[in-house]
């Protein structure tokens, strides 16, 4: 595997069709010229723009709906890295992708995940040879995500000419800058599993907790792996007992571990994809990828990792027959 | 014909086969069953080119005993796991439980040269045919 370092990033601000235009296009022509593997992932009405200024060519592009190209960041990782696992030829073969990502309608919580995600690629993609042009529209942005492209990107691009981006934040310091919120406390009562390492028994606590959620099959199938894949990570940590408590929550199950005495100081855990050569984490990053939030907390009082799944009341898998995850 | 145990705690039970060469594999593996996992792979695998694993039996997988199963196939990056046995071999996975098919499209694993997902889902049975050999192709 090439170990290079050849991530290359960039944010491409634009405020219309034409500035969009002129720096995705040879971004991509330039990519199809030289045999490499081109991906677009943008609107749809930016595919159509793309579409018709490159006219046949065109068809060679790959291409996905933003929306439907990693739903959430850690899956939005996975499937970046996945292209080009899938296309890079040879080992030190390089990939293009144009990534806008979908900012409309999003919650706050949202927001800063995707942001915390367009800063984390640069450190968990560093070993692949991507070079990754980011769009962001100023015409239906709130000018703080704009601003935030600008600290999670380490270079700008207008038409073919980068330039440094003055306020890029290195993206550790930016990791932790956003995740230093206290998670929700679990309500009084909720169920409680004493894990000292005992995986089995944990994996019976949550399988009995999910059938009392009215969880079954694949839904609560996930939720076990996601849990038991969490209590391995702390197994694997050193000794300790972690409090595990389980409630429900208007359209999500909340699974949280606190452990005192624990220290994460990775920020980006779960976020590295994992491979056949193991890696500390791997498990947290397949339990980012089954769950719908995955969030880790590390602090004077302990550790605390808290993931949440859907409950049965989601629709979104019976939306899309065939799909037993949300992808 | 023959059918013999090669780990078995109570938790997770591997029984070899040899008609066709390979592993039943029964419970649930993690941490604990790992190292049980662990050697029975290696001993199944040494100096085979082909073994098949049957996973219907399997309640539970974690993504370290899935990618020890996948690194029977011996494939290159394994090496550094400890589990690439330094030659490399057709694994054919048997009775695949359907979420551990989805645990190995996330991971990308499903696509580890050497790796076969038996279509039918068939598990292997005493005295089947080889691959090869086998009449039709019984889906």
């Amino acid at each position: 595997m090439s170990t290079d370092g050849a991530f290359r990033h960039w944010a491409c601000v634009y405020d219309s069709d034409q500035q969009f235009l002129q720096t995705a296009v040879p971004f991509l022509a330039e990519g199809l010229d030289a045999g490499d593997p081109v991906l677009a992932v943008t609107t749809p009405a930016n595919l159509e723009l793309i579409s018709a200024a490159l006219g046949p060519r065109g068809g060679q592009v790959d291409y996905a709906e933003s929306a439907f190209f990693g739903r959430r960041p850690p899956q939005r990782v996975a499937a970046f890295y996945r292209y080009w696992k899938n296309h890079a030829s040879g080992s030190d073969g390089g990939v293009r992708i144009l990534a806008e990502p979908v900012w409309a309608g999003r919650s706050a919580r949202e927001i800063a995940a995707w942001t915390r995600m367009e800063s984390a690629l640069n450190v968990v993609l560093a070993p692949a040879s991507i070079s990754m042009i980011c769009p962001y529209d100023t015409r239906t942005l709130d000018p703080d995500v704009v601003t935030g492209a600008l600290r999670t990107h380490p270079a700008q691009i207008a038409g073919s000419r980068p330039s440094p981006s003055a306020g890029f934040t290195d993206p550790a310091e930016f990791a932790r800058s956003y995740d230093t919120g206290p998670l929700p406390e679990p309500p009084a009562g909720a169920p409680a599993f004493p894990f000292d390492g005992d995986l089995r028994g944990l994996r019976r606590f949550i399988a009995d907790r999910a059938a009392s959620y009215g969880m079954t099959g694949d839904r609560a199938d996930i939720l076990v792996l996601a849990v038991s894949e969490v209590g391995a990570y702390l197994k694997n940590q050193g000794p300790g007992t972690a409090a595990v408590r389980t409630w429900e929550q208007p359209g999500a199950i909340v699974c949280d571990f606190r452990q005192p005495g624990l220290s994460i100081d990775d920020p980006f855990l779960g976020l590295r994809p994992a491979r056949l050569e193991p890696s500390p984490g791997d498990g947290l990053w397949l339990a980012n990828q089954i769950c719908d939030w995955l969030e880790i907390r590390s602090g004077a009082d302990g550790g605390t990792i808290q993931l949440q799944v859907p409950s049965r009341h989601d629709q979104e898998a019976a939306a899309q027959p065939g799909f037993s995850y949300r992808a | 014909m023959t059918s013999c145990p090669v780990y078995d705690d109570g938790v997770l039970r591997i029984t070899s086969t040899s008609h066709p060469p390979g592993l039943t594999i029964e419970g649930e593996i993690d941490e604990s069953t790992y190292p049980g996992l662990v050697q029975a792979l290696q001993a199944s695998t040494s100096g085979r080119a082909e073994i098949h694993l049957s996973l219907g039996g399997v309640s539970y997988c974690d993504l370290a005993g899935l990618r020890a199963i996948v690194c029977a196939t011996g494939a290159e990056d394994c090496e550094a796991s400890g589990n690439g046995h330094g030659d490399s071999r057709r694994v054919i996975l048997h009775e695949v439980p359907a979420q551990l098919i989805t645990v190995l499209q996330i991971v990308g694993w499903d696509s580890t040269p050497g790796l076969a997902l038996d279509p039918g889902g068939i598990a292997p049975e005493p005295g089947r045919l080889p691959e090869g050999d086998r009449p039709g192709s019984a889906v």
